[in-house]
């Protein structure tokens, strides 16, 4: 006991330490220097590739490490970004909370509002990617130590930002596709559809193809310099972003009607269809065996990857909005009724709860021994897996 | 909505509070504008669901469970359409009958019976009657939580983004996906819009406030959800509800969300109505182009066919049948008939909805009915808060007999056995449902045939006098979805058996004469035709469903048939032009002896082999679920929270009385029935220190019965304009209590009794008086005017009353005034009026009340206001004709359209005088009225003066806002 609370207060003079280090170099503080973690983060709607899946992730049941306030409700799902853990509230401000407890370091309010959920690029992570609508629409790189202004890319854009690497991939709402250096924000390439596509949907990101929905196509395109490789019809508006496994060779899409799809990603042929009530989720996540899809109907559908198979389906009290996460063992929904859900991957079974303080909408967001989450109230929560609690 | 339609006390209070010290009381004590009125108390009761708080009261228990479990699924719906929460609870208020449910206080204005339901935006209330079908009342329902979900999102879309202008959109689509998401498309859907496609009547999107609120609108702006759905997929109304904030125009929302523009969409839509409807001239008539028409102008629908009883005495002739129908040329429905063949114009028989007796016909809801021998019809009219049963006369014009019965709310559908000796009705009881019930008129005794959840209507008699066909909800496979088939019931025996089944909507069936054959109204073909189906004589064994025969094949809509006897013909009413009109139609009877030779041959084969004789089961019919959980239901008495109506906050600042500032609150609660005011004001310029510049005014009204009570109370000091323009000061401090007894919709009488101290400064008179007075009014008005948007177009309203004020303490009269007010609109045509106006008011004793004259809405030609006295009279005639119907004035930024372009000529005479009368002052002139999106009317008058010798030279120009008195 006492062992544990000499660590207890050394770490928390090493963590006033460092607050006071990052507050000191001004009241916006959105970057702090990579320490143990892992520095690895799911961005919204899933990574790059689109897999809101992490293996070593926290397995239920959760303790609550802490909550804090925004007041603004959530334009998307919060980031672990190092140390930090970055909220873009419907507000348009931006706040970077100390992941270990939660204090508030760091809060930028953007003049236009946002459209698109901010992502973390760069490197060393040192990128902010910032969409702004409205008079002066444009995707906006800042650099996260200092807050200013890298580059500016005039375009209207409200969905999901993706990166890989250095390039940045935005499907703006003219309908083009273009890859931008994060860096520089230069233009790398541009893809045209005519007619020009409507009710966008965001890129999917493998090492080697970008892929979108154009209508009621899916398209592949080369990576390197935007150059169709196939294109499928899908007979309906993909409402989701693509879920893309570049190993397995398999990209799954689920339509505004409630379709879900699954494709050869190399080839684009079908391999199997299913349909669900209800309008899906922005997004879908992938397991090692499941295809997770969400609904406004309440439910929670897990797939089989390789043949469509229903293999368990979920009924949480409350609409959902905001696409699974999922551990190795454990599928995690929000949902409209105010409560965190774990639900067992290979039966669907629930396994833990959690009652917050408002409907969750947005994504969860998942790292190593943690799980983060913001409800529409503005309440962001931080549970970490019950064992490591007083390890920490 | 209108504001002719408005609650007398409730309106009376808020005004008078503000008014309370502005002019003398006796301005205040009439005012015209027809009642809602309490006719019935209810002991109400709250139950509260995962969702919702229930209101409703306990003779519609059961209805309240059905509705909780209705209203919970329906949010699942809808929260899976719109992928939205409602966070809050929502407030259902649920009664029983359309009845009780015009009588509801939580929205001010009348409440037509076209209404289904509504939602209320400030509190999120939804409110809604049963009609009948529980189908139906589910449908409506789900349909107002529609409103409930897209008022949250948009309302939270725009706040989570800083948006504080709140807009929500244009009504076609907030109506338009409360309709596709509420129910399946329908057969009505299909006949208004291929009838407006046909006759030139389609309004694009982008001139949709031409049909605003009307019932195409709801039908084109499904139609268009339909096709967002169809070609952006279901999940775009979601969308569009969250990019709310990106614009502010519906136009710019559904830019941004989809990528295309308005115009687009309209373009796209319009051209699949077109692919959709176009073909269909190819197979099918209009009525007109089928049958001989028998009216040719208004809204005429079920008919009903007899021979006078004159004509049955002298000849017995059949070619002397007359048809007596439902009838509305004027903005009232009134009962007319006319005979069947001839051209001989429709005369009046029952005028409608001028009168208490007959508030209501619902024409669209219940059919006519002569006596056999052709003396007595019978109708049912609203009266007094619930359904009468009508006999009357024919031959003498006249009501001979009027029956009420305790259980029945409402009566739709009365049908004389082929004796005369009973009548065969539907009747909705107090907890909701619609039954069949047997009037025997020797002993009144009335019996019921039908005692269940269905919704059984339209009752017609076979002409043995043995069974009914009806018309019903109650089919196991498709009543729980809303179709309706026909069922012959026994009247002695009980026994009843199907004779129609199928996912459609089998109405008003009519038998032969022979009584082999019923013929009806479907939309089998997704079409409202008629059908005859053939019934053998063995009613027991007597069920031939769907062994149909199709007697029309009409491009819109026919109903109401009726066999004519002798001539091989139906009467019916068709739908064409946006118009109901009386037709008559010859029956290839070769055809029909044919389709019933091979249809015998058929029923007599499958009879024979159908040992189980299933189709000839009793329908088991479908049952409704309860509410039950989860978690426990809680139920219990009705308990008064109030909250926010109004409240609102100005400060203002004038060079001559400085800075003046006031709050004005109003609170309710949840039913309305109850409700606060509250007004608080101070005048900071006043030199008599802060307690006395403070003005506050208190007020209460109970509006749960049919007497409506009001109190308050006051204590006003400040500077008023007063008689003859000039300042007068005055501190009151009083109360006040109000009285109003509305005997029907149209008559009422109101007194009113205030207490105060006055603290009166005339410094025009250079006098002050300081006394206790005591004042009394009363007032009688009666109002039946029938309005157009730019006034009163027919009938009458006048209000009588006395007023008098009196210092109590001294018991010296203070004054003593008379008034009375008479106005009749005489309708010389459909669209012209010559209006009248007489008015006296006449006030004594120490201190008189004075009038004024002049100016646009009393003595035109004259300034203003500008002729006082503590006597006057006045006479208006007017002749209102119409100039333009509509006025599109284009701006670059986009067109103003503007209706109901009016022109006056008129002619106005009175005075106004303290001791010696004087002369008459007259003018003549006119003047133009123009309607400005049905809320106010700019008013223009020229005019110049007489002295009843000459005119004037000079023109006297009044520009003015309000409607025509």
């Amino acid at each position: 006991m006492g062992l544990l609370t000499v660590r207890r207060a050394r770490s928390l003079l090493v963590l006033l330490f460092a607050v006071g280090l990052l507050t000191s170099c001004g009241s916006g503080v959105l970057y702090a220097p990579a320490g143990g973690h892992a520095t690895l983060w799911l961005q919204e709607n899933g990574s790059a590739q689109a897999e809101s899946h992490r293996a070593d992730g926290p397995e239920p049941p959760l303790r609550l490490l802490w909550s804090q306030s925004v007041s603004d409700p959530p334009l998307a799902g919060p980031r672990f970004a190092g140390s930090l853990l970055l909220i873009t509230t419907k507000g348009s401000t931006i706040y970077s909370l100390d992941v270990a407890t939660g204090h508030r370091l760091g809060k930028k309010a953007n003049d236009d509002p946002l459209c698109a959920p901010t992502a973390v690029a760069g490197r060393e992570s040192d990128l902010l990617l910032l969409s702004q609508v409205g008079k002066h629409a444009a995707i906006l790189g800042l650099d996260r130590r200092t807050g200013n202004h890298r580059w500016k890319w005039e375009a209207s854009v409200c969905q999901p930002l993706v990166t890989r690497g250095d390039t940045l991939y935005a499907v703006v709402e003219g309908g083009q596709l273009v890859a931008i250096d994060v860096y520089n924000g230069e233009l790398i390439w541009q893809s045209d559809f005519d007619p020009a596509p409507k009710l966008l949907s965001p890129a999917s990101v493998t090492a080697e193809k970008v892929y979108r929905a154009d209508g009621t196509d899916i398209v592949a395109l080369q990576r390197s310099d935007g150059q169709s490789v196939w294109r499928k019809a899908v007979g309906g508006r993909v409402r989701t972003r693509l879920a893309v496994d570049g190993d397995l060779h398999q990209l799954f899409a689920v339509t505004g009607n409630g379709r879900v799809l699954a494709l050869d990603a190399d080839a684009g042929d079908s391999l199997w269809s299913q349909t669900i009530d209800g309008l899906p989720a922005s997004a879908l996540s992938l397991t090692d065996s499941l295809v997770v899809v969400t609904s406004s109907n309440r439910t929670v559908y897990a797939f089989h990857r390789d043949y469509g198979d229903v293999v368990w389906r979920y009924n949480t009290g409350g609409v959902l909005t905001a696409s699974a996460s999922s551990t190795a063992a454990t599928v995690f929904v929000g949902s409209g009724d105010g409560t965190l859900y774990a639900l067992a991957a290979d039966s669907g079974d629930l396994q833990w709860k959690y009652d917050l303080d408002a409907p969750a909408l947005t994504n969860i967001a998942l790292e190593e021994d943690m799980l983060a989450l913001t409800t529409e109230a503005g309440t962001v929560y931080l549970f970490q897996q019950d064992r490591h609690v007083y390890d920490r | 909505m209108n504001p002719r339609h408005h609650r007398c006390l409730e309106r009376l209070l808020v005004a008078s509070l503000l008014v309370l010290s502005v002019h003398p009381v006796s301005s205040q004590l009439y005012r015209f504008g027809k009642n809602k009125v309490q006719y019935d108390e209810f002991l109400w009761q709250r139950m509260e669901t995962p969702h919702f708080d229930i209101y409703f009261y306990e003779e519609e228990a059961e209805l309240a469970s059905y509705g909780a479990q209705m209203a919970e699924e329906g949010y699942e719906l809808v929260e899976r359409h719109l992928a939205h929460t409602v966070r809050r609870r929502i407030p259902l208020i649920i009664y029983s009958s359309h009845v009780y449910f015009e009588q509801t206080n939580i929205i001010p204005g009348m409440l037509p019976e076209g209404v289904a339901g509504f939602t209320e935006f400030l509190k999120g209330r939804v409110a809604l009657p049963l009609s009948g079908s529980y189908p139906e009342f589910e449908r409506v329902l789900h349909h107002e939580l529609v409103h409930v979900f897209m008022s949250d999102r948009i309302r939270r879309v725009l706040r989570d983004r800083g948006v504080t202008d709140l807009w929500m959109g244009p009504l076609w689509f907030s109506e338009g996906i409360a309709e596709y998401i509420s129910g399946d498309w329908s057969s009505y859907g299909d006949m208004i819009l291929r009838d407006a496609m046909f006759s030139g009547r389609l309004v694009p999107v982008s001139q949709m406030h031409r049909i605003y609120g009307s019932f195409q609108m709801y039908k084109e702006g499904e139609s268009i959800c339909h096709y967002l759905g169809r070609h952006y997929g279901k999940d775009i109304f979601a969308r569009l509800l969250g990019n709310w904030w990106r614009g502010e125009s519906f136009k710019e929302v559904f830019r941004v969300t989809t990528g295309d523009e308005l115009a687009e969409l309209n373009k796209q839509w319009l051209y699949g109505l077109r692919k959709r409807y176009l073909p269909d001239i190819q197979s099918a008539d209009p009525p007109s182009q089928m049958a001989r028409a028998l009216t040719t102008s208004g809204y005429n629908l079920k008919p009903a066919l007899f021979i006078p009883t004159e004509v049955r005495a002298n000849t017995g002739n059949a070619k002397r049948l007359e048809v007596i129908f439902f009838r509305n040329d004027q903005g009232y429905t009134y009962i007319a008939r006319q005979p069947l063949h001839g051209a001989a114009a429709p005369t009046v028989v029952v005028k409608g909805e001028k009168a208490p007796e007959f508030e209501s016909l619902h024409p669209l809801e219940t059919s006519l009915a002569v006596h056999p021998d052709g003396a007595l019809l019978a109708f049912a009219a609203k009266r007094n808060g619930r359904d009468h049963l009508v006999l009357w006369d024919l031959q003498e014009g006249e009501e001979v007999r009027r029956l009420t019965f305790p259980e029945l709310v409402a009566i739709s559908s009365p049908t004389w056995s082929p004796d005369g000796r009973s009548l065969a009705l539907a009747g909705a009881r107090q907890g909701g449902s619609t039954d069949l019930f047997l009037l025997s008129l020797a002993d009144d005794e009335l019996r019921s045939l039908t005692d269940d959840l269905f919704h059984d209507r339209d009752p017609a008699w076979h002409p043995t006098g043995r069974k009914l066909v009806f018309s019903s909800d109650r089919t196991s496979d498709y009543g729980r979805r809303g179709h309706y088939n026909l069922s012959v019931l026994d009247v002695d025996g009980g026994g009843m058996t199907q004779l129609t089944n199928g996912e459609h909507e089998d109405t008003q069936p009519a038998w032969s004469p022979d009584g082999s054959w019923v013929a009806f109204a479907s939309d089998r073909e997704r079409m409202y035709d008629l059908y005859s189906v053939a019934v053998p004589a063995d009613s027991s064994a007597a069920v031939a469903t769907d062994y149909v025969h199709r007697l029309t094949r009409t491009l819109t809509g026919v109903f109401d048939p009726v066999w004519v006897p002798g001539d091989n013909s139906v009467l019916f009413t068709g739908f064409e032009a946006g118009r109901f009109h009386l037709y008559h139609m010859p029956v290839n009877v070769d055809s029909l002896r044919a389709a019933e030779a091979s249809v015998r041959a058929e029923i007599a084969e499958v009879a024979a082999s159908s040992a189980d004789s299933s189709q000839l089961a009793l329908m088991e019919g479908w049952s409704l679920t309860s509410f039950t959980g989860p978690g426990d239901i809680t139920r219990r008495n009705y308990k008064r929270e109030f909250s926010l109506d109004v409240a609102q906050s100005q400060i203002s600042q004038d060079p001559i009385f400085g800075t003046s500032g006031g709050v004005q609150v109003g609170l309710s609660d949840v039913l309305g029935n109850q409700q606060y005011y509250f007004v608080l004001s101070h005048i900071s310029g006043s030199n008599t220190g802060f307690f006395d510049g403070l003005n506050l005014a208190f007020g209460r009204v109970h509006l749960a019965r049919q007497l409506n009570v009001g109190w308050g109370l006051f204590h006003l000091n400040d500077r008023f304009t007063s008689t003859f323009g000039r300042f007068v000061r005055e501190k009151r401090t009083g109360g006040w209590a109000e009285f109003s007894y509305p005997f029907s919709r149209n008559d009422r009488l109101e007194t009113r009794v205030t207490v105060r101290h006055a603290d009166i400064d005339r410094q025009f008179e250079g006098r002050e008086l300081r006394s206790w007075l005591l004042s009394n009014h009363i007032a009688y008005t009666h109002d039946n005017s029938l309005w157009i948007p730019t006034g009163p177009m027919e009938g009458t309203r006048y209000s009588l009353g006395a007023g008098q004020t009196v210092d109590f303490k001294s018991s010296r009269p203070f004054h003593m005034t008379f008034f009375g007010d008479y106005r009749h609109y005489f309708r010389i045509s459909g669209r012209t009026s010559f209006a009248v106006r007489y008015m006296a008011l006449h006030s004594r004793g120490d201190v008189p009340e004075f009038f004024s004259l002049g100016g646009s809405w009393t003595l035109r030609g004259y300034g203003w206001r500008s002729i006082w006295g503590r006597n006057l009279v006045l006479a208006n005639h007017e002749y209102r004709y119409p100039l333009l119907d509509r006025i599109v004035v284009a701006f670059p930024f986009g067109n103003i359209d503007l209706s109901a372009f009016r022109g006056a000529l008129f002619v106005d005479v009175g005075n106004a005088w303290n001791d010696s009368f004087g002369d008459w002052r007259g003018s003549c002139g006119t003047g133009f009225r123009l309607a400005l999106g049905g809320v106010f009317v700019i008013r223009l008058d020229a005019s110049r003066r007489t002295d009843f010798k000459s005119i004037a030279n000079q023109t006297r120009w009044d520009f003015f806002f309000g409607w025509d008195y």
